[in-house]
Order: structure tokens, then sequence, then C-alpha cells
């Protein structure tokens, strides 16, 4: 066994207090103007894409269907592959930003598969390796600003065609 | 950490030397008619799905673009569009014949991030039940085989011949 990521902030959300309702589908009805606040970097039109506020690694994102579903078979063939433009997207544009070594997209499907939130399905492409010790000593939120920053700014210097970044 | 899903079977693979040239080319450039042998259990335009040799759980399969490319970047739309139905072909087939109690969905793009074949894009589809853990495996150092590799290919073959004719 490799050594793991260790992301002891993560504590702080497994034994906390979860929100009531549903921050996936309270993160794109919240206006625009919330979403650095709540870590939102990208809207797209069935889907949008925000920072894990706990995340396994630097550049952590999750990129999430607008509708509340927990089944891949429930999303429309539009919102379907809205959706998966939307994960290329956040893909290239993870490793324009930090030049990972490698990545990991996936999700879990259903509690006995791991899912936190389960309603909903979570790509988290994860970078690895080059920003760890970045990570290592800061808190769940200055990491999040950080990230956020990065982002924004990456994109902004990148101007990749046709994504919407965050630019405040 | 919850307690890994202990697959020491695995060492065959890892251990083990590998076929020259990339499988994943190989497969559907075979005939059909080899695709039992090859574990290839549905061709798409732009795609397939195969059972993997050296599964996590019964009903492991991979769904894989025809295209040797190691970044979703390097696809075209249409291979995109197509591979990304393939997947979620897969998830509903899995789900219809192994009714699991969750799945693992995912790919490992590079080294750094743990591919086994790094060069050639590959989705994992693990379904998943609660108490699939078992230790077996590793105070016996023996291999638990549940369902016959020919036997899961006969039925997940069966079940994508029923949702895609």
């Amino acid at each position: 066994m490799e050594r793991p990521i260790w992301a002891p902030w993560r504590m702080e959300y497994i034994a906390g207090e979860k929100p009531p309702g549903c921050i996936f589908c309270q993160f794109p009805a919240a206006p625009e103007s919330d979403d650095r606040a709540n870590l939102v970097v990208h809207r797209a039109a069935h889907s949008f894409t925000c920072l894990n506020r706990y995340p396994y690694n630097s550049g952590h994102v999750m990129v999430i269907p607008r509708a509340h579903v927990s089944d891949l078979a429930a999303l429309a063939q539009d919102a379907w592959v809205d959706l998966q433009d939307e994960l290329r997207r956040a893909v290239a544009v993870v490793q324009a930003a930090y030049r990972p070594e490698g990545m990991n997209v996936g999700m879990n499907l259903g509690k006995a598969a791991g899912a936190g939130i389960e309603p909903h399905l979570v790509y988290p492409p994860d970078e690895r390796s080059r920003f760890l010790e970045e990570l290592m000593g800061g808190a769940a939120g200055a990491v999040a600003d950080a990230v956020t920053a990065r982002l924004a700014g990456e994109a902004r210097a990148a101007q990749a065609p046709g994504i919407y970044f965050l630019a405040q």
C-alpha cells in the first residue's frame, strides 16, 4: 500500500454537523455573487463545478449536475452530455492550472461505495504530489481560498475559450 | 480510512509479464468471435466494455475508448460522447445484472494517480456491497472467486443485449 494522502482537515467535515438541505442544489440556485463564497468556479447550462471545501488535495474540484439525482440513468440526455462536457473542461482546467503528474477522476454511487453526499453524482479530479507541501500547513478555508484565487488567475491567464471563471 | 479491498491476486498481474503492445487496442481490433476469450462484453462505435481479468470485485468492468489516448482532451467530441454514453450504459447493465448496493466509477490519469495501463484511457466500474471486504484473501493468501470470469461474461454480455440491442 502506498503512503496515504493525509488530509486531516477532512475530520472537521466528517465529525461536524452537516448543513440542512442539499448544498449541491443550493449553490447553483444562489446568486452568482455568492459563487466565490460557495467556491463555485464555473456554471454550465445543466451542471457546475465547485471546489471541495474539504479537499483530498489542492485543486480538488467536483463536477455536479444541477438536477438532484443519485442515478446516472435519471439524467436527461442533454443534461448528461452537458455534465460530461463540464467534466472534461474541469479536467483540462485543473491540468492547466496545477500541472499535476496525475489525476483521479471518479464517483461513488451509493453509501456502500463511500459516497459522502449520496444523492448527487460527484467527480473529484484530485491532483497529487506537486502541491502536497502547500496543503500540509493550511487550514481548509485558507487552502480553498488559495485554490479559488489560483484557478481564477490561471484561467484568466490562459484565456481558456468558452470557460467562464469567477473573476472578482 | 476504511479497511482496504484486499485483492492480492492482482500481484499476478503486477508481477507477471505484460503482453506486448496495448491490449486495449488489440481487443476491439480482434474479430468479434474472440470477444468471449478477450472478455469483451460490448462494442460501441468509438468505445467498448470488457471485464477486468484481475477484478477488485465480481462484475468489475472497464469502459475504454478505441483510440489509444491518455488524455480526455485528446478525444474528438464524437468519441468522447460515445465513451460517456457507453459508461452510462455499463453502469446501468451492472446495476441490473448484479444489483449492487453501491458502485465506484473512476479513472486514474497518469502513473502518479495509479493508472496501470497508463497510455490508454479506461474507466473502471466496480460494484460494491456492504461487507464485500473479506479478509480471507489476506490471512490465507487465497484468492476467493465467487463467480467465474466466463460466467460473468455471459451475464454481462446478455445484460448489454437486453439494454442496448
